[in-house]
């Protein structure tokens, strides 16, 4: 008995059956249970005192009411939270006035509605029942809150023979019977309770009884324990020491947090109120309620504690969800039987669950983290079983340094479309914290503010969540963003910046964008990421907050948006920025991405994706404006010397944007080797995708030829850029596909390839031999149709008319385009090729006779253009 | 009662980029009530077309705020000129104040009535 208790039991004298006194009585033991929790904020201790308080007046009121029928049969029973001898402070108390048989008689009614009565008056709010034992062995599934609340019954006062034939035989062998339904009841009522909430323990004001990860996950663990243990025959169980071994020290720790501060938030507000609103959050912090020995400083740091607690009661929950899930409805176990057909040689999945084919060979580091891998994949949660041996193998792994692999199997999950549920799971179990030690920071954090629903981790998995449940949005408005996801060169990228994009925010000392930033440098490396790839993620994570930002300005002024596309530099950058601020806004609550703000951030977006490609020609780099990149470049590749700033010279800034710094000295490399008519080619390959950088003095039908000679061989372009300096040095690069495998599966044609490009160009072979042949194989109908767009525009560059192209792609589509352009004797300064689909995208920037095209050439090409592209 | 028919409500409608800029003259006469409403809109601004992957967007209804709160009229042209002046481009699409006379004015957690239920 604690300290608490034995003081109270010095208070709690004997009840005097008279109506006042009875009232004062409780009225005094009341107040004292109130003040031992104003001291020391032990709700356990309150709640339990409560309930005894409760039993010495029942017990008063059993000896004035109810004795003299003792020879009828009744006896007087505890069910509910009271039969489990908690009671806080304004909870209601629940009686079973359990009779042998029959209805009781008039008198009877009379002596236990004054029974009633009487706690009444004293404020009581009882729930009283009146059954024969008959009636408690019947199971009504539409009234199966009775028959839960006898699993917690407790004999107060009457006929002990009664209450143990209801407790020894009636209980047990009306379990055994209908274990099945009532499991399936208990899971539908929990599932309606939790869906009500959202199903998500986050909340800016929680219910701490019925919201997830709530009082009521507990009780609802607790009900499952003792279903399961009385329908096979072993007996009543303590159901808090049945709980698996993982979990028994925490949840009994989340369970005197949740008492402690139930029982704060009742008396607060004098009655049974049990969300925990954001002033209450506030006097709970300053009071430290539920907090014991460990001292918080702040009710951000206090709802910190809540939301470890919450996650442990939800966890919990999980873990008897699907210790029953055998039990549920036939359709749920078609959909579950159907899932395990996912199951291989390393994990069975069962009744919805991922177990381990070999337990004992989780050990291995690659076996593991394959494991999350195929919850991201899969979307089926880990088996409890399968949870305690990652943890168990995870504690030793703590000890040895981060391998490498883990990285490759993070950015693997991270892709997949449940990569959020494998995420959870791999915080949860350790590992998360393993290969990235800084979330521990962030792990639980709460901003606290009326804005921010969701702790930083959750908030950073929600907007990864985002990004994939893209695939499933209906809305018009949402399936644009979609598309741009569907375009994205490496969603990785994307990924990886979003799971680092907050991760600063537990570092107190420096603003959370450059510690994001910081942290995610450190991490990268071991990614073996290749520098443009980290270039991105850094620049994804350090501008997350420009879009938005951004959005609080003019989106339609021209001045902002240049200076923006100044910052952001490339389409795929932009893309990958606009995504991440639409997934990052839609996680911080669910309803902060208004269709008003979607809106802006995709005006914002579509104007600076137009001034992107608008912009090309002006904003061209100078070497004595911008020293700064010579000298970094410079300490890369020293050899270089003097032809690094005749190369860069009057470069377009698109061109800095798009290669890293590496790619810039390969490139210097290719042009010095360049002479008047001698051209350079440089053949890579990058998956599925290859890249063809050629480097050539400007010439007549240079874009032209080169477009032509990869139709010939029967490539198909995705994307390609074209840009000159200051000296007439071309630089292209083309990506494309090998549809007919050429390149792929015979690596003597690289060598084929590339001489018949510089054959092409320097006048060796004429194009047309090359194109004979392809075009008879190529002469296949086109599914979808996308109608040609042809617009000319002479005010975005001061130099050159911008043509953009929109056609269905096919292959030769850019030979087409770009032989029209050479036959009017239009000089193509710069172009940038993209594919998105069925659909090619291409501008160019175009002159003729060194200046602007004047209106007749621009509709004369129109014409021509329309004509080629039938 | 004799208080009440004392009060005016102002409606805002303003460009978005101005809304910090409103919200902290507010603040600085002493105002922080009010309620924002995301709105869109025209008037004489009409919008505009944009082309993005060869489809057209048209933008005829504008992004716009729209801000809301009743004072007492004796703050009326001392709150109007805060507005006008933290919202004011010289451009079209600056937007509108409207001020109109509110009846009266009940606090619900109390039912406190009149210009004290500000």
């Amino acid at each position: 008995m604690s300290a608490f208790e034995q003081r109270l039991n010095l208070v709690n004298a004997p009840f005097v059956s008279g109506v006042a006194q009875i009232r004062d009585t409780y009225d005094r033991g009341t107040l004292r249970i109130r003040e031992e929790f104003d001291a020391s904020a032990n709700g356990v201790a309150a709640i339990h005192a409560r309930a005894a308080l409760l039993d010495q007046l029942c017990a008063t009121l059993w000896d004035k009411y109810l004795a003299k029928h003792s020879e009828t049969g009744i006896a007087l029973v505890a069910v509910g939270g009271y039969g489990r001898g908690v009671l806080f402070p304004h909870s209601d108390v629940d009686l079973l006035f359990l009779c042998e048989r029959d209805e009781p008689k008039r008198e009877l009614k009379d002596s236990i509605r004054g029974f009633c009565q009487e706690l009444w008056d004293a404020r009581i709010r009882v729930s009283p029942t009146t059954r024969t034992l008959a009636e408690c062995d019947t199971y009504h599934p539409e009234n199966v809150e009775f028959t839960i609340s006898l699993l917690d019954c407790r004999a107060l006062a009457g006929s002990g023979e009664l209450f143990r034939e209801l407790h020894d035989k009636i209980i047990p062998g009306l379990i055994k019977r209908e274990s099945q339904g009532l499991i399936q009841q208990l899971i539908e009522v929990n599932d309606a309770r939790r869906a009500k909430f959202g199903n998500s323990i986050f909340h800016l004001e929680p219910n701490l009884k019925d919201g997830a990860g709530g009082l009521r996950d507990y009780n609802q663990s607790c009900w499952i324990v003792q279903v399961l243990n009385l329908s096979n025959g072993a007996g009543w169980a303590e159901p808090a020491n049945a709980f698996p071994m993982t979990l028994r020290q925490s949840a009994a720790k989340a369970y005197e947090f949740l008492c402690a501060v139930r029982c704060f938030l009742h008396y607060r507000h004098s009655r049974d109120e049990n969300v925990l609103s954001w002033d209450a959050q506030e006097e709970a912090a300053t009071r430290q309620i539920g907090t014991q020995d460990k001292q918080v400083p702040d009710a951000a740091s206090w709802m910190r504690e809540y939301f470890r607690q919450a996650r442990t009661f939800s966890r919990l929950s999980s873990h008897y969800y699907e210790h029953v899930a055998a039990s549920r409805s036939s359709l749920v176990k078609q959909f579950q039987n159907w899932r395990s057909r996912v199951s291989n040689t390393d994990f069975t999945v069962t009744n919805g669950y991922v177990y381990l084919k070999q337990p004992s060979a989780i050990v291995d580091p690659d076996l593991l983290m394959r494991t999350f891998e195929f919850v991201a994949q899969n979307g089926i949660p880990l088996a409890h079983s399968t949870e305690q041996r990652i943890e168990q193998v995870v504690a030793e792994l703590a000890a040895s340094p981060i391998r490498m692999e883990w990285w490759r199997y993070l950015s693997s999950v991270l892709i997949r479309p449940h990569a959020a549920m494998a995420l959870r799971s791999m915080q949860q179990l350790g590992m998360l914290n393993l290969i990235i030690p800084e979330f521990h920071e962030i792990d639980a954090l709460a901003l606290r503010d009326l804005y921010h629903q969701y702790t930083v981790d959750e908030h950073t998995f929600l907007a990864i969540d985002t990004i994939h449940r893209l695939q499933e949005v209906e809305a018009e408005w949402e399936s644009r963003f979609r598309e741009v996801y569907e375009e994205l060169e490496e969603p990785s990228v994307l990924f990886l910046a979003l799971l680092f994009h907050d991760v600063g925010k537990g570092t107190a000392d420096k603003p959370h964008v450059d510690a994001s930033l910081e942290i995610a440098l450190d991490r990268l490396e071991s990614l073996g990421l290749n520098t443009r790839e980290i270039e991105d993620v850094c620049f994804l994570i350090e501008l997350h907050l420009e879009m938005s930002a951004a959005m609080r300005r003019d989106i339609f002024d021209a001045a902002m948006i240049r200076a923006f596309t100044k910052k952001v530099g490339t389409p795929e950058r932009l893309k990958m920025l606009m995504l991440l601020t639409y997934a990052d806004i839609k996680a911080v609550n669910k309803d902060a991405l208004t269709p008003w703000k979607a809106e802006n951030l995709w005006q914002l977006y579509i104007s600076a994706s137009n001034d992107l490609n608008r912009s090309v020609d002006d904003d061209r780099f100078h070497v004595d404006a911008d020293p700064e990149l010579l000298r970094h470049i410079r300490l890369l590749a020293p050899q270089l010397g003097k032809r690094l700033r005749r190369f860069l010279e009057g470069m377009p800034q698109r061109y800095l944007s798009l290669h890293s710094a590496e790619e810039i000295v390969a490139h210097v490399e290719l042009a010095s080797k360049v002479n008047s008519n001698v051209v350079q080619v440089k053949l890579n390959r990058k998956g599925s995708i290859f890249e063809l950088v050629l480097a050539a003095n400007d010439r007549p039908l240079l874009f032209a030829n080169v477009a032509g000679i990869l139709a010939g061989w029967g490539m198909s372009i995705v994307k390609g850029d074209a840009f000159s300096n200051a000296a007439g040095l071309v630089l292209d690069t083309f990506r494309f596909t090998d549809p007919y495998r050429t390149l792929e599966l015979n690596l003597p044609e690289w060598d084929r390839f590339s001489k018949s490009i510089k054959d092409v160009l320097e006048g060796a072979t004429p194009l047309e031999t090359l194109l004979r042949g392809r075009r008879k194989a190529d002469a296949k109908s086109q599914k979808k149709v996308v109608p040609v767009s042809v617009s000319f525009d002479d005010e975005a560059s001061a130099h050159s008319t911008l043509l953009e192209i929109v056609a269905q792609d096919r292959p030769g589509l850019l030979y087409l385009i770009s032989s029209q352009i050479a036959k009017l004797d239009c000089n193509i300064e710069i172009a940038l090729i993209d594919t998105e689909g069925h659909t090619a995208i291409d501008v160019f920037y175009l002159t003729k006779a060194g200046g602007k095209l004047d209106a007749d050439t621009q509709e004369t090409l129109r014409a021509a253009l329309l004509t080629a592209l039938k | 009662m004799g208080d009440r028919n004392t009060m005016t409500k102002v409606e805002a409608v303003i460009q978005p980029s101005k809304l910090d800029a409103v919200k902290s003259g507010l603040l600085e006469i002493g105002i922080d009530g009010m309620t924002v409403l995301e709105a869109r809109g025209h008037g004489r601004q009409k919008g505009h077309t944009e082309f993005y992957r060869g489809r057209e967007y048209t933008v005829d209804l504008l992004p716009k705020i729209k801000i809301e709160l009743v004072i007492v009229d004796e703050r009326v042209e001392e709150v109007v000129k805060v507005i006008s002046d933290a919202a004011r481009t010289g451009k079209i699409g600056d937007g509108k104040i409207f001020l109109s006379k509110v009846e009266d004015v009940i606090r619900i957690r109390n039912d406190e009535r009149g210009p004290n239920a500000l």
